[in-house]
């Protein structure tokens, strides 16, 4: 518990999650960078700093980013982050008319409520799940990992297919290399540069950073909209007016967002539809720039950060593709995120809970200033950005291993990534692929052995115990559930019961 | 409404089922190597399997579904080309590989990074050149400044 009060004890702990939020905030509201990148790339320098100081940065800038996105959406009409999609709905307009620091105001309270009862709900939730989490077999692992790529691989996606082959990909890319167990090489081609397997860092420079750069040159010659941004503090009552909705959308946030694979983007939308459900009479229709219509998804994306740590920190799956790249770098500095994490680094669970409940304090002084900054930033070329963004990617995929292979790696996943995205083929998956690919095969592996070794031979354990296990079997129908639901028979069959329904 | 088939993803997709074709084929080779679920190539091989009926779906039931413009051959390679490396993109991507080449063949970060980012924001930005200039210092100082001398980061 003493934890709680390091960032107190140690003030660069304090400066750490400050600048964090600060970053964060300000590279989100950049259209086209976003806070996955700016992670990814922060891994690559801190991983020779002390664990507290790499958490404090990485967790400052995840909230900071989640928040980030909505500047742009607002006084662009562009989402600086998927998160923010939402929020340009109602954002916008409300720019239009010439509300823009209303409209700034409003979704930085709300992120912060919205973090605020995420933290809370991360420090109440995650320790239950841990203890439960114990009596996981090495098949609950395996199912639960499936299960993490199979939602962020169908959720979202146009195409599920698209989905489950990327994080298909993502978990054979993630095989290249030495066999654990045998030590024979896979995929290699006879290279001793592949032998220890693809960096996952540098993978994640290349599939999020290089990639979105590369894409970003397409609106290069887009012109810039200027925007005049005056009062941005809103008043008592707009708050005190919408706290019901705020709760609602918070709590939908931090389902979402530990959902594995889920994340704030789609916690944002589910929150928005659901406002507008619920919210009977808004001042101003949905879509014509609603508060509403920024309250629900600003607090459900910014709730869905403590709600995304629940399952990385108990689990070790991550909840979306930041906590993807923050488990990368708890990787690396050795410790292993999931049930055990509690019992064998308490310490570390209770800082990164206080460092989310300080950062959203930092999210509310900074998020409350600095509108002139924000509109300068958002305004930056797309033409200066995108060499910018190379150019600390390399820094980056060089600093790990101080190995300039590396750095072509980086290049070939990020054009590899770019034609992925021009036909439609999403790359979360394909990171959280990587990043899971060797808890796969190591429960694989369990599995398979725990079946060798048994006269009942794998039918009779591996699956047997998919059916016996209450554990297993809830797993086995989330995952064929979130495939059913995804599938064309089931959307014809909702479509036919919501027509019936408007008779 | 009907989705058009974008100029060269059925290329993409036939691309990646010759990978992922290969990929199997490479995983029954380990698995012959060491046969049994517990062989290295165990895994490989299931992805693999995962991988292939994605694409079997994605080339036969999602792409027959969309629109696609009659074309002529070189027509579909050169539209294919266009749209997945418009004249910009292209050029850009070759940039960065002639910096990749330069940090790899020892001329330095600070020699080839400056160069990189000005003849890189010229050719985005052309008619800027003095602005240009003036990004491209302000940002070599601040990734000095920050990476080196801050964080001591080793720069390439």
């Amino acid at each position: 518990m003493e934890y709680l009060l390091l960032p107190f004890q140690q003030p660069v702990l304090l400066l750490l999650i400050a600048v964090g939020v600060f970053v964060g905030i300000y590279v989100a509201a950049i259209p086209g960078l976003t806070g996955t990148m700016a992670v990814s790339l922060l891994v690559s320098f801190t991983y020779g700093w002390n664990v507290n100081a790499a958490i404090a940065l990485m967790i400052g800038i995840f909230n900071g980013a989640s928040y980030g996105g909505s500047r742009s959406a607002i006084l662009l009409n562009i989402p600086g982050a998927p998160a923010a999609v939402a929020t340009a709905l109602d954002g916008y307009p409300l720019a239009q008319k010439g509300e823009a620091g209303k409209a700034m105001g409003v979704s930085t309270i709300q992120s912060v409520f919205g973090g605020l009862i995420g933290t809370v709900a991360l420090v109440l939730c995650a320790p239950l799940i841990s203890k439960f989490a114990l009596k996981f077999a090495a098949r609950d692992y395996l199912l639960l990992a499936f299960m993490g790529l199979m939602l962020v691989g169908s959720l979202g996606n146009r195409s599920i297919a698209k989905g489950i082959f990327s994080a298909a990909l993502g978990v054979l890319l993630g095989c290249v290399g030495m066999d654990v167990m045998t030590g024979l090489q896979r995929f290699t081609f006879g290279n001793t540069y592949l032998m220890p397997g693809i960096n996952s860092v540098v993978a994640m420079l290349g599939l999020f950073g290089a990639s979105e750069a590369i894409l970003q040159i397409r609106t290069k010659d887009l012109p810039i909209i200027k925007q005049k941004v005056d009062k941005i503090i809103p008043n008592l009552e707009t708050v005190k007016k919408h706290l019901r909705l705020t709760i609602q959308s918070s709590f939908i946030g931090v389902l979402i967002g530990a959902l594995p694979g889920a994340g704030g983007s789609i916690a944002a939308l589910i929150a928005y539809d659901q406002a507008k459900r619920t919210v009977k009479k808004p001042e101003v229709p949905f879509g014509e720039g609603a508060i509403e219509g920024l309250v629900a998804p600003e607090s459900a994306n910014n709730a869905a950060v403590g709600g995304a740590l629940i399952p990385m920190l108990t689990l070790g799956i991550p909840g979306d593709a930041v906590t993807a790249v923050i488990l990368g770098a708890l990787f690396i500095h050795g410790l292993q995120p999931g049930p055990t994490l509690m019992a064998t680094t308490p310490g570390l669970f209770y800082l990164i809970c206080i460092c989310l409940g300080i950062s959203n304090i930092f999210l509310l002084v900074f998020g409350l200033t600095g509108i002139k900054i924000t509109t300068k930033l958002v305004e930056i070329p797309r033409g200066r950005l995108v060499p910018m963004i190379i150019v600390l990617s390399v820094i980056g995929s060089y600093a790990l291993n101080k190995n300039l292979y590396d750095v072509f790696w980086m290049g070939g996943f990020g054009i590899l990534a770019y034609i992925m995205k021009r036909y439609d083929y999403p790359i979360a998956p394909a990171v959280l692929g990587i990043i899971l690919s060797s808890m796969i095969e190591k429960n694989y592996k369990m599995v398979v052995i725990l079946a060798e070794t048994n006269p009942a031979g794998f039918m009779g354990t591996f699956v047997a115990g998919l059916f016996t296990s209450p554990i297993s079997l809830v797993l086995l129908f989330i995952i064929i559930f979130s495939f059913v639901v995804q599938s064309r028979w089931y959307k014809e069959w909702q479509n036919k019961r919501d027509k019936k329904r408007q008779m | 409404m009907k989705e058009s088939l974008k100029p060269g993803e059925r290329a993409f997709s036939l691309f990646l089922l010759a990978l992922t074709l290969w990929e199997i084929s490479e995983a029954v080779k380990m698995c012959l190597k060491k046969p049994g679920l517990s062989s290295y190539g165990a895994l490989p091989l299931g992805l693999g399997i995962i991988m292939l009926i994605c694409l079997l779906k994605i080339i036969f039931v999602e792409d027959l579904k969309k629109i696609s413009e009659k074309r002529t051959m070189s027509k579909t390679v050169l539209d294919a080309i266009a749209f997945a490396f418009p004249k910009d993109i292209a050029i850009f991507i070759g940039m960065m590989l002639i910096y990749f080449i330069a940090l790899l063949f020892g001329i330095g970060f600070m020699i080839s990074t400056p160069i990189f980012l000005f003849v890189s924001m010229c050719y985005m930005m052309p008619h800027e050149n003095t602005k240009n200039a003036l990004f491209t210092v302000i940002l070599v100082v601040a990734i000095y400044v920050i990476f080196k001398l801050i964080f001591k980061v080793t720069l390439p």
